[in-house]
């Protein structure tokens, strides 16, 4: 592994990922209540076992999702992702239902509870409690500011009326983070958001309802409740009445760029499982490893992880650094990665073949992760709702923040051996102010690159046309083709963005830190595949990439399978999959 | 262009950008309407948000919008954020 300095932070990160990956036991000892075939027996029961929880209970996560100030863990947000990661390699289900859901409720308390609140919250997670986010009503979807769930003022109390559904951990959780119409307006100030406690709800005025099942994320659980007449205090307000929009669009900045990083877990985990797969098939005389197409398929999945935990890096890195972008990069990384992530799947499955689709056995777990990771994309803003958050965007960005000379990103979003600034949520805001610091400086990235390394100038170049033209036709668009309404060909423009906002991101972040440091990502290989991934995204054809990228990328691959690392960027520690089975 | 902007002209400006975004003429907007009932939702305001930092030269926080439903609302607080 490289030489890298590491600076104290990133120290203390790894011991974190390094103490759940230990806490987590053995994946493959069937005695471990943790392990793969728990976890599988769970997804096939529907439910999580009480001695998993236990055990999870013991590994403190509650205090991983708290701030330092109110007594937890949470620091820099890059380094949450990767302990997140970590229980997400593990099983999603423990990921999401254990902890990312009151992850995702938690931060609308902390960007915007009163200290009392935010105590309440912290106090509930360090005693394994969980807060369940109650926004989802089936009739609205994505649509959340067209919520109906209604609360209504009454001298110092608010009555609550209405249905929240498809909510995880609703029937068990202490607290609830709750989305409700106080207005009746259609404007942007009719909604608030409300902490409740299930002890504040007279148990007559609630139903909770029947649990919903699915086809993935099997022993999460998810229901819903329907309230009558439920009374609470008026002080259950997070922030002020009215604010419940902005205050969701400020937290999904932070919860939208982190949950893909954290289900890159899973895809961790089903490269490993390929991997060892590749490796023990003998067909035609000998292990399919030696195939061609076998080994270009571990390379791209390998070089995908990589992508894909560089951008979700680079996304959770500017929060701290470009916290004024965070409506526009958060929308971005959750409308891309989730697509590089299931694509990866995809092909990591038709490698399984047959042994991909077993319920059970060495290989069983693939079709469960297959399965849990697809919410990646639909669920906490789909693909859809994140282009057209990026699309009234591009006109402006096109005039004031694609051209030549505009202000860099600082350096610490791409050289990772930086510190990073202290995270400071009262610096997100709900728009850029016509800035992009990461895709403006893209011609920048691209030369410096090609500088640095000029082996991949044919991997830069379709890239470089790809930008021109991205330019050209968002500088067109007008504000007619950006509503909701918008032609489907305007949305193909967001995505393209979304494509060259990785590009950049990458091209970037290897130009940069890694570049100087020795170890695998400081070489150009996994770029030239992932500039190549890219090009196809945008559409265009990618430059044939040599036989020596295949190899180096197969080559690291199997050493990391062998020595029990990750497979993303950060390259941790996991628990040793190879000492017995 | 801080310095020349009076109520008269953001209502105007306000007016303009309205109409393009409805694809309507100036004349059918009623400034004292909520936006919201044209069917300009929160997406349109941070559009809006947008246009009016390159029109004033200052930050505009799109939550303006949000706070100031129709066009003569919405100038007046404007002209107060210039001042
Ligand atoms: C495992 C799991 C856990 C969950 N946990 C929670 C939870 O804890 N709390 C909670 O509140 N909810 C939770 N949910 C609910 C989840 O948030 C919703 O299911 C999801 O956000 C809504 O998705 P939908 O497909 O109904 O979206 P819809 O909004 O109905 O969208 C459907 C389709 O319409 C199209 N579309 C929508 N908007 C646009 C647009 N602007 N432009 C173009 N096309 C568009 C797209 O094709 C989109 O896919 C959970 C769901 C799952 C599966």
């Amino acid at each position: 592994m490289g030489a890298r300095p590491t600076p104290r932070r990133a120290r203390c990160m790894m011991a974190n990922t390094h103490t759940i990956e230990h806490g987590l036991g053995k994946p493959w000892d069937c005695t471990n209540p943790l392990g793969f075939a728990a976890c599988l027996h769970a997804d096939e029961t529907g439910h999580s076992s009480r001695e998993a929880e236990a055990r999870l209970d013991d590994l403190g996560v509650g205090a991983m999702l708290t701030p330092r100030a109110l007594g937890g863990s949470l620091g820099a947000l890059d380094a949450l992702m990767l302990n997140m990661r970590a229980l997400f390699r593990r099983d999603p289900c423990i990921g999401l239902g254990y902890a990312g859901s009151s992850f995702i409720a938690s931060v609308n308390v902390w960007l915007a509870g009163s200290p009392a609140q935010r105590a309440h919250v912290a106090e509930q997670l360090a005693n394994n409690g969980k807060i369940a986010c109650a926004y989802h009503e089936l009739e609205h979807g994505n649509d959340f500011s067209s919520a109906a769930f209604r609360a209504t003022v009454r001298n110092d109390t608010l009555v609550l009326n209405g249905h929240k559904q498809v909510v995880s951990n609703i029937e068990r959780a202490q607290t609830y983070v709750l989305f409700a119409r106080t207005d009746r307006g259609k404007g942007a100030r009719d909604h608030s958001v409300l902490l409740i406690d299930r002890t504040a709800l007279e148990p007559r005025a609630v139903d909770f309802l029947p649990r919903v099942r699915t086809s993935g994320m099997r022993s999460v659980v998810l229901a819903g409740f329907e309230l009558r007449d439920a009374t609470v205090p008026r002080d259950t307000v997070i922030g002020e009445l009215g604010q419940g929009i902005e205050i969701a669009l400020r937290s999904f900045q932070i919860t939208r760029m982190a949950l893909p990083g954290m289900f890159l877990g899973a895809v961790d985990t089903a490269l490993r499982l390929a991997i060892r797969f590749a490796r023990e098939r003998k067909l035609y005389g000998a292990s399919i490893l030696q195939i061609p197409r076998v080994r270009a398929t571990i390379a791209d999945a390998f070089a995908n992880v990589l992508l894909a935990d560089c951008l979700v890096t680079v996304g959770a890195r500017s929060l701290h650094e470009l916290p004024r972008m965070g409506s526009l990069y958060a929308a971005t990384v959750k409308s891309i990665v989730p697509q590089i992530l299931l694509s990866t799947m995809r092909s990591i499955g038709t490698l399984l073949g047959a042994s991909g689709y077993l319920r059970a056995g060495g290989y069983g777990l693939f079709q469960k992760l297959a399965r849990d990771i697809r919410p990646i994309s639909f669920g906490h803003a789909s693909r859809a709702n994140c282009l057209a958050t990026i699309l009234p965007q591009l006109p402006r960005l096109a005039r004031k923040a694609w051209q030549p000379n505009v202000a860099r990103a600082p350096r610490a979003v791409f050289a990772w051996d930086t510190p990073l600034r202290d995270f400071d949520p009262t610096a997100l805001s709900l728009s850029t102010g016509g800035h992009d610091p990461i895709v403006g400086s893209f011609e920048a990235a691209a030369s410096e690159l090609q500088a640095a390394s000029g082996g991949l100038a044919a991997f830069i170049h379709p890239l470089r046309a790809g930008f021109a033209a991205i330019r050209d036709d968002a500088a067109a668009l007008s504000p007619h083709d950006c509503r909701v309404g918008a032609p489907s060909s305007a949305y193909d423009l967001a995505h393209r963005y979304a494509v060259l906002f990785a590009a950049s991101s990458a091209m970037h972040t290897g130009a940069s830190s890694n570049m100087r440091t020795r170890g695998f990502t400081a070489q150009p290989h996994w770029l030239a595949a992932a500039l190549a991934n890219l090009t196809t995204m945008l559409g265009a054809a990618p430059p044939t990439r040599g036989d020596d990228v295949t190899d180096a990328l197969v080559a690291e691959a199997l050493r990391r399978f062998d020595e029990d690392l990750s497979f993303d960027f950060h390259h941790t520690p996991i628990a040793p999959w190879n000492d017995d089975r | 262009m801080t310095a020349t902007a009076t109520q008269p002209i953001l209502s105007l400006f306000l007016t303009e950008k309205v109409a393009t975004y409805l694809q309507r003429s100036p004349e059918q907007i009623d400034e004292t309407k909520p936006l919201t009932d044209y069917g300009l939702d929160s997406v349109y305001a941070l559009t809006l948000a947008g246009d009016l930092e390159d029109f004033l030269g200052i930050t505009v926080d799109p939550s303006i919008v949000w706070d100031n439903p129709s066009i003569s609302e919405l100038s007046v607080a404007l002209l107060a954020l210039t001042q």
